[in-house]
C-alpha cells in the first residue's frame, strides 16, 4: 500500500516538475510548483517524516509560493515582456546535459554498495528503538538542540542576513537617489561590445509599479 | 519499496531542474527550477534517513534535521533571489536572463 | 737571489700600473725613465740571477699556489737553470735598450705615456714566461704577451687598419693557443703535473702517443706565437704598430716564445722523433717562404718582419733536429741584430719624418752617416757575413743540417732540408743588401713632384735632402750597444752552454766546411744584390717584366703568395657565412620571430579564446556550471 501510494505521487510530482519548467507563464509554472510540493509531502509522509511533511507544506507551498506569486504580481509583466528568446540549440544542449547528469547519478545509485544493502524503506521498526512510540516531532526537536546546535543557530543568523538583505534589495529608491540616476539599461551600458536586443525600456521608464503606488495598479 | 527506487526519483527530479535552469532564461521560472533541485535533494536525504533509521539508531532523526536546515536555508534563498530579482527589474527593465550581461568585470 | 727572483717580473708591472694610472699626469720628463727603470733593474737582477745559473745552480722561488684543487696544482713558481738565464739577459737587456731607444722615437706621441705602460707590461709578462716553473704558469705570460701585442699593434687605434692588424694577430695567436691548451690538458692527463722539473723525468716511463700528440699540439702553439707555416700571417700585418714595438715584440723576445717553450720541452720533444721531424720541415718550408717573399717588398718594415718569419725558420730548423742550444744561439743573436736592424730603420723612418717606402729612400748614406752604419752592421750578420754573431749561428744551424744529409752516410731528406737552408741563406744576404742598397746608397728619390706620394714632413710638404737628421743620441746609444753585440756576439758559446753536460756531438764534417760554405753563400748573396742593384738596377726588372715566369713569380712575390687571400676565401668566409647563418636561423627567426613573437601571439590567441567565457550572461555560467558539476560527479563516479 504504502509502496504504491509512495510511486504514484512520485510520478505525480515529476509530472509536476516537468511542467513547472516548461510554461510560458510564471504563474501557471507557481501553481505547478505547489502541486509539487504537495505530492512531495506525501512522499514524506510515507517515509516516516510527518513532520517535515507539514514542514514542507507550510514553508515550501504557504510562504515561499506566497511570495513568488507576490513578486510576479509587482512586476507585472505584459505578455510580450516575459517572451523568451531560447533556441533550439540551446534546449538540445540543455536536455543532454541533464540527461548526462542524470545518467551518472542513476550509475552511482545503481553501483552503489551502500544502497543495494540498505533496508526496505517500509520496514517496521524493531521494538526497542528510540522512535517506536514517541512523537515525531519531539524527536525532531530533541536532537536539532541537542545534537545539531551549531547548525541552528547559523542558519538562524542566515536567515536574520536575508531579511536584512531581501529588505536593501526591494527598497523603494528615490529618482535622486544614486542608483537610479545612472542611466543604465539595455543597449546603454559601459561595456564594450554590449550589443544586446534592447528590450522595449524606452517608454516604461516610469512605470515603477513597486514605487509606492498602490498594489495592482496597471500602467497607462 | 527499496531505497533505490526513491533516489531514483530524486535524481529524476534533480535533472529537471537542472534542465530548468539551463534553458529558461525567465528569471523567475529560473528560481522555481532551483526549488526543485533543493526538494530533489530533500527528498533523498529523508528516503536515506528512513532506511538508516533502523540501522543508525542513535540519531535516527539527524536526517531529518538536515532537511529543516535545508529548507530553512532554501527559504532564505529564495527571499534573496526574488529580492535581487526586483532589484534587477528596476534597473533592466526586464527579467529576461538573456538581456542581462553585466555580469562580468 | 733566489728570494728576489719575483722582482724580476715585478717590476716592470709596477711601472706598468704607475703609468697606467698616472702616466697622463706625470710630467713627459718622468715618463721614460719610469718606464726604464722597470727592466733596467730587472736586467741587473737577470744578470746576477744568470751568474748563480752559470755556476751550475738552479735558482728557484715558489710564491705560492695559483690553482690548488684536488688534484690540480698550478703554483707561482719561478726558475732559472741555464736555459732561463740565457733568454733572461737577452729578454732584459735587449728590452731596456729598446726602452730607452723609445724614449726618443716616441717623443711626439701624444699617447707617449699609454705606449711605455703597455711596453712595460709586456716586459713583465714576457718575464713571466720565461721564468715560469711550470706550463700553466708560462702560459699566463704567453697570453699576457699575446695581449701586449695586439695592444701595442693597434696602439694607433684611431687608424682602423692598425686594429685591425692588431686583432688578426690576436686571432691567429688564439688558433695556435688553442693546440697550446689541448697540449696543456694532455700533459696534466699523462703526467699528473705542469711543472717542468717534474715532467721532463717521467718521459721515459710516459706512453709513445701521447708524447707525440703533447709535442705535436705544443708545436701548434709555438707556430701561432713565432709565426711558422701556417699561421706566420700576422706578422707582417703586425708592423702596423710603431717600430720599437716591431723591434722589441716580433723580432726579439715575444715570437721566440715558441722557440722557448720547445727548449723547454726539450726532454719531451727528444723522445718524439717524428715531431722533430716535423717541427725541422715547417721550419725549412717557412724560412724558405720567407726569403721568397722579401726579395720583392718595398716597405721597410716589412722586408725585415718576413726577414723575421724567415729566421725564425731556422730556429725550428735547428730544434727540429734536437739541437736545441744551437737553436737558442741563433735566438741570441737573431735578438741582437734583428732589433739592430728594426731599430735603425726606425731612426730611417724617423729622420724621413714617417717614411717607409723604399722606393722614395737612397742616397741616405751621406746624410745620416752614423745610422747607416750601424744598420749596415746589422745587415751583415742577418746575412751571415763571415765573423758576425749571425754567421756563427746560422752555420751552426746549417752545419749540423749537413751532417745530418752527408756526415753518416747519404740521408736524402736532411740533404734536401740542408740545400734549401743554403739557398735561404744566400737569398737572405741577397734581400737584406738589396734593402741596404735601396736605402742607403745611389740617389736620394724622395721629394720628387709628385707631392701626394713624395715623403714629407708633419707639415705636408715634400722633404728635401737637407732636411735629413740623424736621430738623437737617446736613439743612437741603444744602437751602438746593439751593433757592437751584434759582431761579437758570436763569439760567445752559447750551444755549449746550454747543452747538457757530458753529452759530446761528433760531427762527420768539419766546422771549417761548414763555415766557408756559409761564407760563401754570405759574400755571394752580399756580392749579387750590390752588383744589381748599384751597377745595373735594371737587370732584375727586365727579368721580371720581361719573362713570363719573371712576372709570375715577382707578382706571386709582392702579395705574399696571396695566402691571405687563400685563408680568407678557405676559412675566414666559410665561418662568416656560419656565422650569418646562425644570425638569421637562431637570432632572427628562432628567437625573435619564433620565441618572442610566438610568446605573444601565443598569449593574444588565448586571451581572446578565454575571454568568450566571460560573456557577463547567467545562462552562459548556468552552463558551465552544469559542465563542471557533471565532470565533478562523472569523476567521483569513475573512481570508486
Amino acid at each position: 500500500m504504502d509502496a504504491i501510494t509512495f510511486y504514484l505521487s512520485g510520478i505525480l510530482s515529476l509530472v509536476a516538475a516537468v511542467v513547472v519548467v516548461t510554461r510560458r507563464n510564471p504563474v501557471y509554472s507557481t501553481i505547478w510548483l505547489v502541486a509539487f510540493f504537495v505530492t512531495i509531502s506525501i512522499d514524506f509522509l510515507i517515509l516516516r517524516a510527518p513532520f517535515l511533511a507539514v514542514i514542507q507544506v507550510l514553508v515550501y507551498a504557504g510562504a515561499i509560493m506566497v511570495l513568488f506569486l507576490f513578486v510576479i504580481m509587482l512586476l507585472n509583466l505584459k505578455p510580450e515582456e516575459i517572451l523568451e528568446t531560447v533556441t533550439r540549440s540551446r534546449k538540445a544542449g540543455a536536455a543532454v546535459l541533464s540527461a548526462a547528469i542524470f545518467t551518472i547519478l542513476c550509475a552511482a545509485i545503481h553501483e552503489s554498495p551502500t544502497v543495494q544493502r540498505a533496508a526496505s524503506l517500509t520496514a517496521p521498526l524493531p521494538q526497542g528503538h528510540p522512535l517506536a512510540n514517541r512523537d515525531d516531532t519531539v524527536a525532531i526537536g530533541e536532537s536539532l538542540f541537542r545534537n545539531h546546535v551549531l547548525a541552528f543557530e547559523i542558519s538562524s543568523v542566515l536567515i536574520l542576513v536575508a531579511i536584512i538583505g531581501a529588505i536593501y534589495l526591494a527598497k523603494k529608491r528615490r529618482p535622486s537617489s544614486p542608483v537610479e540616476t545612472a542611466p543604465l539599461g539595455p543597449g546603454g551600458s559601459a561595456s564594450p561590445g554590449g550589443a544586446i536586443e534592447t528590450a522595449p525600456a524606452g517608454g516604461r521608464a516610469e512605470k515603477g509599479a513597486f514605487a509606492g503606488e498602490p498594489v495592482g495598479a496597471r500602467q497607462s | 519499496m527499496s531505497l533505490s527506487g526513491a533516489l531514483y526519483l530524486a535524481a529524476a527530479i534533480f535533472c529537471v531542474g537542472v534542465y530548468g535552469v539551463l534553458s529558461r532564461q525567465n528569471l523567475l521560472i529560473l528560481l522555481m527550477s532551483l526549488e526543485l533541485l533543493l526538494n530533489a535533494v530533500n527528498l533523498a536525504i529523508v528516503a536515506f534517513g528512513r532506511s538508516y533509521m533502523v540501522a543508525v539508531p542513535d540519531d535516527p532523526s539527524g536526517p531529518q534535521v538536515l532537511v529543516v536546515i535545508v529548507l530553512a536555508v532554501a527559504a532564505a534563498e529564495a527571499a534573496i533571489g526574488l529580492s535581487i530579482l526586483l532589484a534587477v527589474y528596476r534597473k533592466w527593465r526586464s527579467t529576461n536572463a538573456g538581456e542581462i550581461d553585466m555580469l562580468r568585470g | 737571489m733566489e728570494s728576489a727572483l719575483f722582482l724580476v717580473p715585478l717590476l716592470p708591472f709596477l711601472g706598468f700600473v704607475v703609468l697606467g694610472a698616472a702616466g697622463h699626469r706625470l710630467p713627459r720628463s718622468l715618463v721614460g725613465p719610469i718606464a726604464c727603470a722597470g727592466p733596467a733593474v730587472s736586467a741587473l737582477l737577470a744578470f746576477a740571477a744568470f751568474r748563480d745559473a752559470a755556476n751550475g745552480d738552479v735558482l728557484s722561488r715558489v710564491l705560492g699556489d695559483w690553482i690548488r684543487s684536488g688534484g690540480l696544482h698550478v703554483p707561482l713558481g719561478f726558475r732559472v737553470d741555464r736555459l732561463a738565464g740565457v733568454m733572461l739577459l737577452v729578454v732584459t737587456g735587449v728590452g731596456t735598450l729598446i726602452h730607452i731607444y723609445s724614449i726618443g722615437y716616441m717623443r711626439e706621441d701624444p699617447a707617449y705615456p699609454r705606449f711605455f705602460a703597455y711596453l712595460n707590461l709586456f716586459m713583465a709578462a714576457m718575464l713571466v714566461l720565461v721564468l715560469a716553473d711550470n706550463l700553466v704558469f708560462l702560459f699566463l705570460g704567453w697570453e699576457g704577451v699575446g695581449l701586449c701585442s695586439y695592444l701595442l699593434i693597434g696602439f694607433w687605434y684611431k687608424d682602423l687598419a692598425n686594429t685591425a692588424a692588431g686583432t688578426k694577430a690576436f686571432i691567429v695567436n688564439r688558433i695556435g693557443d688553442l693546440g697550446f691548451i689541448l697540449g696543456i690538458f694532455l700533459v696534466f692527463v699523462t703526467f699528473g703535473t705542469f711543472r717542468f722539473d717534474q715532467i721532463a723525468p717521467a718521459v721515459p716511463t710516459a706512453a709513445p702517443g701521447a708524447i707525440t700528440a703533447i709535442a705535436l699540439l705544443l708545436f701548434v702553439g709555438a707556430t701561432g706565437k713565432s709565426a711558422q707555416i701556417p699561421l706566420y700571417v700576422w706578422l707582417p700585418d703586425a708592423m702596423a704598430g710603431p717600430t720599437p714595438v716591431s723591434a722589441l715584440i716580433h723580432a726579439a723576445t715575444m715570437v721566440t716564445s715558441g722557440v722557448y717553450l720547445l727548449a723547454r720541452m726539450s726532454a719531451l720533444y727528444a723522445a718524439a722523433p717524428a715531431v722533430l721531424t716535423v717541427v725541422a720541415a715547417i721550419g725549412v718550408f717557412t724560412a724558405v717562404l720567407g726569403s721568397l717573399i722579401e726579395i720583392t717588398q718595398t716597405d721597410i718594415k716589412k722586408v725585415l718582419a718576413y726577414s723575421t718569419v724567415s729566421q725564425l725558420g731556422y730556429m725550428f730548423f735547428a730544434a727540429g733536429m734536437g739541437a736545441f742550444g744551437i737553436a737558442v744561439f741563433h735566438l741570441v743573436t737573431h735578438a741582437f741584430f734583428k732589433a739592430l736592424l728594426f731599430l735603425g730603420a726606425g731612426a730611417v723612418i724617423h729622420a724621413l719624418h714617417h717614411e717607409q717606402d723604399m722606393r722614395r729612400m737612397g742616397g741616405l748614406w751621406r746624410r745620416i752617416p752614423r745610422t747607416a752604419s750601424v744598420f749596415i752592421v746589422g745587415a751583415l750578420a742577418l746575412a751571415g757575413f763571415p765573423l758576425t754573431s749571425g754567421f756563427f749561428s746560422k752555420d751552426a744551424i746549417l752545419h749540423e743540417a749537413l751532417d745530418r744529409g752527408l756526415g753518416h752516410g747519404f740521408h736524402p731528406g736532411w740533404f734536401l732540408l740542408w740545400l734549401l737552408g743554403f739557398a735561404t741563406a744566400a737569398i737572405t744576404a741577397f734581400y737584406v743588401f738589396r734593402q741596404v742598397a735601396l736605402v742607403f746608397c745611389g740617389e736620394y728619390r724622395g721629394g720628387a713632384p709628385d707631392a701626394a706620394h713624395g715623403s714629407h714632413d708633419g707639415h705636408g710638404h715634400p722633404l728635401a735632402e737637407h732636411e735629413i737628421h740623424e736621430p738623437p743620441a737617446v736613439m743612437m746609444a741603444p744602437l751602438y750597444i746593439l751593433a757592437l753585440l751584434a759582431l761579437v756576439g758570436g763569439f760567445i758559446d752559447v750551444p755549449g752552454f746550454l747543452a747538457p753536460p757530458g753529452e759530446a756531438h761528433h760531427a762527420a764534417i768539419g766546422e771549417a766546411i761548414g763555415w766557408v760554405l756559409g761564407g760563401a753563400a754570405a759574400l755571394a748573396g752580399i756580392a749579387f744584390a750590390l752588383h744589381v742593384y748599384l751597377k745595373r738596377p735594371d737587370t732584375l726588372r727586365r727579368i721580371a717584366e720581361g719573362t713570363a715566369w719573371g712576372r709570375r713569380f715577382a707578382e706571386a712575390s709582392r702579395n705574399a703568395f696571396h695566402v691571405d687571400a687563400i685563408y680568407e676565401r678557405l676559412l675566414v668566409k666559410p665561418f662568416l657565412l656560419l656565422c650569418m647563418g646562425l644570425y638569421y636561423v637562431i637570432d632572427r627567426a628562432l628567437i625573435d620571430w619564433f620565441l618572442v613573437g610566438g610568446t605573444s601571439l601565443a598569449v593574444s590567441f588565448w586571451g581572446g579564446a578565454l575571454r568568450r567565457f566571460q560573456t557577463g550572461r547567467i545562462p552562459t555560467y548556468a552552463a558551465w556550471f552544469a559542465c563542471g558539476v557533471l565532470v565533478v560527479l562523472a569523476t567521483i563516479f569513475l573512481a570508486s
